[in-house]
């Protein structure tokens, strides 16, 4: 049976996890690494072919901040009107007048953050792979509780991309209580407190029986580490602007060394009480050094922290709980590493949160036993995840006409009846958002679907009846139904904010060309090696052999020789071979006459009794 | 209550199935019938006073049964009946653990949908037309004027006491009616309710509807107040 794995998909680092029997694990590198940073480079060429991702690719990220991709999982399913505020900060470049989708510019080439991501899950691919010596074909891959559609659907994308088939988009923090629950065997009501590299999530759960029920999420899909990095950044920038007059947000790799020894700073601060902060740009003559305290660093992100409260409050109101309702409070993600984190989660639940699981594995981890409930393995678990946002469509005058609630459990549905409002009319648009606000303006635009092909009729005859159903990835699916004459209705569907299936599909093939552009590439590569090394072996044996062979023969073996250093000047793999073959036909006879003389000389130099 | 009385081809081997879900010929799941309610699909009589952790029990032991996290590997056409059967149960559920919602659902079911309205007690005209003004007036004052607010917000506050009463009355009125309603006699299965029971359920409808009024109110008056106050 082909292995299902779980994989989280982060924002600063992914991780790739499988089921070895009743035990989820990790898959780790050589070194014993498994946190596969979440970073694509591009190469001079600006093309996929040496694309590199994780740790090699960070250390482009100083050399090449323009063709460094990071945290990309910000932009997924993103609009440029909704990331611009990020934009300041971020050294690569965002294409100009592509409203609906983000498309991230390298060279004259530009990508989309499903496309990049695919990378990331491609390397995470071929990790497996090479470590279960087996393809992998189907993934579980988690996502932040509180991502949208539209950013659920990118992520699935992403995945079809890299040529998986993605079974099960899973929340984080379910994934998480998966993890927990596996290894603790514990029941009550949980909250999964999830503050990541860029997202946050709060899921409450109640665990009974074998069933994780999620009770209420809730959460903020653009406030992480990279938040906290960030106010850190400023700080610097702001006070080497001060004290040198230069202004290092406009130079991409000074910004990135800004931002790295920012993201260290912090890291330190989580164990010592004080960290050093050193920065030097000798070409702008700016020599930064300053402590920084634990307290003033505290001082600097708690307005940020905070703001991870009143998700908690809401989640618990959703789930009709108090503090004191809670048996336990789980932290997941390496921001909760922060002690103000720990502090603030533990003021407001009114309890020490645990943190022995490693916040940073415990997501895949559980992805990879949702893997496993999917593959038929586990049979005992069952997750019943709920929708983190309402779902409704768009009436008269820019109302929202509310259909499914927030914390809905999944998969749910509801029914909807619509007809036309003018005499032969032949299509319906329906315009469906996501949000708890009660205009259309302030919720998010998921998509139109049109259902077409209505048979001409008066205004008010057709009666179609619509099926939202939000499935257990909590993605919508539409499908229409003619009640007059029974038939199945035609949908099509327009994502505002996400690739259509063509669009999906276009991609799909390009990485498959891609992949085999890659896989020629390789086999160039192997076939120039193989070519160096017989040509010096077949240089060592004619100067050895030069007295062997006859001059017709030799003048063949030269021809031979010349064929295939031509031949290795080109990039046809096939040909090197050949030549090789022909080198290794014309050199037969000097390789049995070296053979022999070798074997010759053995023997003359062996007594008789030695035989 | 596993039997329906509607019996239906199995989509799968054609032989009569006359249970909720499943075939007992060839053990395939079924669509659950399409003309069945919250109430039968969660194996329930027409009660309103409901053992909530045996609602659980079910509700957990047929999500088990639906689950599309079961089918995966199962056809396409099993598949799509475990995700509308799942879909269908976790709507019953939600819906039927919640005291109110359970009440508003019988009546959709006694009356056709869509007739629940919003209604003023008409015991709280002058209260109501108080409140009116107070909230009017807290609209003019500038939020950092807290003088001025303070006898504002008290005369809120004790509005928003006073609705509070109201609703908590309709709350005990409510579950009295549910009462009620379960000691009549009726039939459990084909929703010709009698008149008596039809009588209960309008009298229902009516302190809903007042407690949808005062649920909006009170959200208003919370609006007008200020979060944390």
């Amino acid at each position: 049976m082909a292995k299902v794995v779980g994989i989280d998909l982060g924002t600063t680092n992914s991780l790739v996890a499988y089921m070895d029997g009743n035990t989820p694990r990790v898959i780790r590198d050589a070194e014993g690494g498994g946190l596969v940073p979440s970073i694509v480079a591009f190469n001079r060429e600006s093309d996929s072919e040496g694309v590199i991702v994780g740790e090699a690719a960070k250390k482009q990220l100083l050399t090449h901040s323009d063709r460094t991709i990071y945290s990309v999982k910000r932009f997924m399913g993103k609009g440029v009107e909704d990331v611009r505020d990020d934009l300041s900060l971020i050294p690569f470049h965002l294409a100009e007048g592509q409203k609906e989708v983000v498309r991230i510019q390298i060279g004259n080439k530009l990508y989309t953050p499903p496309e990049i991501s695919a990378f990331i899950l491609r390397e995470l691919k071929q990790r497996a792979e090479a470590f279960l010596n087996e393809p992998v074909r189907q993934a579980v891959i988690t996502v932040p509780a509180y991502f949208n559609d539209s950013q659920r659907q990118a992520t699935k994308d992403a995945g079809k991309i890299a040529g998986l088939e993605v079974l099960r988009i899973v929340n984080e923090p379910t994934a998480a209580s998966l993890a927990y629950g596996l290894q603790k065997k514990k029941e009550g009501t949980i909250v999964v407190y999830d503050l990541g590299g860029g997202t946050f999530d709060v899921s409450i759960l109640k665990i009974k029986n074998g069933i994780f029920e999620v009770l209420s999420t809730n959460g903020n899909t653009h406030l992480g580490g990279d938040d906290i990095d960030r106010r850190l950044m400023r700080l610097i920038l702001d006070e080497i602007l001060q004290k040198y007059q230069v202004d290092l947000s406009q130079t991409p790799e000074a910004l990135q060394e800004v931002r790295l020894v920012s993201e260290k700073v912090k890291i330190r601060l989580s164990s010592d009480e004080k960290a050093e902060i050193g920065l030097s740009f000798p070409g702008r003559k700016v020599e930064y050094r300053r402590e920084i305290k634990r307290e003033e660093f505290e001082a600097l992100i708690k307005e940020l922290v905070g703001q991870t409260i009143e998700p908690c409050r809401q989640a618990l109101e959703d789930a009709r709980l108090k503090p004191e309702g809670i048996d336990e409070v789980i932290l997941v993600g390496g921001s909760t590493r922060i002690p103000l984190v720990k502090e603030t989660v533990a003021a407001f639940f009114k309890k020490t949160p645990h943190s022995e699981l490693n916040p940073d594995e415990v997501v895949a981890l559980g992805a990879a036993v949702q893997a496993d409930i999917l593959a038929g393995g586990i049979t005992h678990m069952l997750l019943l995840d709920v929708t983190p946002l309402s779902l409704g469509i768009e009436t008269m005058g820019g109302v929202v006409s509310r259909l499914i609630q927030r914390n809905a459990t999944i998969p749910t549905s509801a029914k909807e009846m619509f007809t036309t409002f003018v005499d032969g009319q032949k299509s319906v648009s329906i315009h469906v958002v996501q949000g708890e606000r009660e205009l259309v303006k302030d919720c998010r635009s998921l998509a139109k679907f049109n259902l077409t092909g209505i048979d001409p009729l008066p205004a008010g005859m057709p009666r179609i009846e619509v099926t939202f159903l939000i499935d257990a990835n909590g993605i919508l699916n539409v499908t229409a139904k003619d009640l007059r004459g029974g038939k199945m209705q035609s949908v099509e569907v327009k994502p505002t904010y996400g690739l259509t299936d063509h669009e999906v599909e276009s991609m799909i093939s390009a990485s498959i060309e891609h992949a085999r552009e890659d896989l020629s590439e390789r086999m160039l590569i192997e076939s120039r090696n193989e070519a160096e090394t017989v040509l010096r072996h077949v240089e060592k044996a004619m100067t050895q052999g030069a007295g062997l062979l006859e001059e017709p023969e030799k003048k063949e073996v030269d021809q031979r020789l010349a064929d295939l250093r031509a031949a290795m000047q080109g990039k046809d793999h096939n040909a090197i071979r050949e030549k090789l073959d022909r080198l290794d036909k014309a050199t037969q006879r000097l390789a049995e006459l070296l053979m022999n003389r070798s074997i010759k000389e053995a023997l003359e130099n062996k007594k008789l009794s030695d035989l | 209550m596993d039997k329906v009385l509607t019996k239906r081809p199995c989509w799968n081997c054609g032989s009569e199935v006359d249970h909720l879900y499943s075939c007992s010929h060839c053990d395939t799941l079924q669509r659950l019938p399409e003309q069945i309610d919250y109430f039968i699909c969660l194996g329930l009589d027409y009660r309103l006073q409901i053992d909530s952790q045996a609602l659980e029990a079910t509700f957990y032991e047929l999500s088990r049964k639906f689950h599309p996290d079961f089918y995966q590997k199962k056809s396409q056409e099993e598949r799509a009946i475990s995700l509308e059967n799942a879909a269908m149960l976790n709507k019953a559920y939600r819906t039927l653990r919640d005291p109110v919602e359970r009440i508003e659902y019988l009546i959709g079911l006694a009356e056709g949908k869509n007739t629940l309205r919003t209604e003023v007690p008409s015991d709280l005209f002058d209260e109501i037309f108080e409140l009116q003004e107070a909230m009017e007036a807290i609209k003019e004052i500038p939020a950092d004027d807290a003088a001025q607010r303070a006898p504002v917000i008290a005369s809120l506050e004790t509005a928003r006491k006073r609705f509070q009463e109201r609703q908590d009355q309709d709350q005990k009125e409510l579950e009295a009616l549910a009462g009620r309603w379960d000691t009549l006699e009726g039939s459990q299965q084909d929703r010709s309710f009698t008149e008596e029971q039809r009588a209960c359920l309008r009298e229902m409808k009516k302190v809903l509807a007042h407690r949808a009024y005062l649920d909006r109110i009170l959200n208003d008056i919370g609006a007008a107040i200020g979060k944390g106050s």
